[in-house]
């Protein structure tokens, strides 16, 4: 991992794209200001890693779990 | 005999699986967690409707369930930024299509869908990505079930 040292104020680039500038400091949080184009995605670490997860879990495939949803779903509609 | 407007693919669940043109998604950087993954077929089987499978092209064993999310949140409202609009070149709400990613379970109460990592697709170009919202009103596992009675009451 590349580790650099920044103070207010200053930013890094990636490629050629990408700037994030370390726009303020205070205590123990930083806030950053990220400069990318639409094409490339900015999102909080653990937020992105919910998705991840969540993707993760949802790839299994079962026929049989949906038809009981479709069942339980139909049911309750037929009722009222 | 194979019809040349199709494309096929093999799914571990579905073997074969043949779609045409107009059913094909690229997600030029996947999915979070899928990012190899590009190309999907988009499949409606009559009888899993309203239902969607999300099948990938370049993985047998990789497949999504997709859901339209205003079908049970008919409020469902998420703020999309213009930058993830501008990275689908999507130029009019009509090229919009949204839908949500279903994690299923043996319980039907568990069932849920992932109401902060929409999919948005760009019908004309069939172009998609999987956006994640800021918005702290929707989270990953929002049960259909729950949703689906509260609607059919109210």
């Amino acid at each position: 991992m590349l580790v650099l040292t920044r103070k207010a104020g200053e930013s890094i680039v990636i490629g050629n794209q990408v700037r994030i500038t370390i726009l303020e400091i205070q205590g123990r949080q930083i806030r950053l200001g990220v400069e990318a184009p639409g094409d490339i995605s900015v999102h909080r670490g653990e937020v992105y890693e919910r998705i991840v997860q969540e993707n993760q879990m949802a790839i299994q495939e079962g026929e049989a779990e949906l038809k009981a949803l479709r069942q339980a779903l139909g049911g309750k509609k037929s009722k009222s | 005999m194979s019809d040349p407007e199709k494309t096929t693919f093999q799914n571990a669940k579905f073997g074969e699986v043949s779609v045409g043109r107009d059913e094909i998604l690229t997600f030029p950087t996947g999915l979070p967690g899928f990012e190899r993954c590009r190309r999907y077929g988009l499949v409606a089987l009559e009888e899993e409707a309203p239902f969607l499978r999300l099948l990938s092209m370049d993985n047998p064993s990789v497949g999504f369930v997709l859901l339209n999310p205003l079908l049970v949140w008919a409020d469902y409202n998420p703020q999309i930024g213009t930058e993830d609009l501008e990275g689908l070149e999507i130029t009019s709400s009509e090229e919009l299509g949204i839908y949500c990613i279903v994690t299923l379970s043996p319980v039907p109460q568990q069932v849920t869908a992932n109401l902060k990592g929409p999919v948005l697709i760009n019908t004309r170009t069939q172009q998609a990505r999987q956006m994640i919202l800021v918005d702290e009103r929707y989270h990953t596992k929002h049960s259909i079930l729950a949703a689906g009675q509260a609607s059919s009451q109210g």
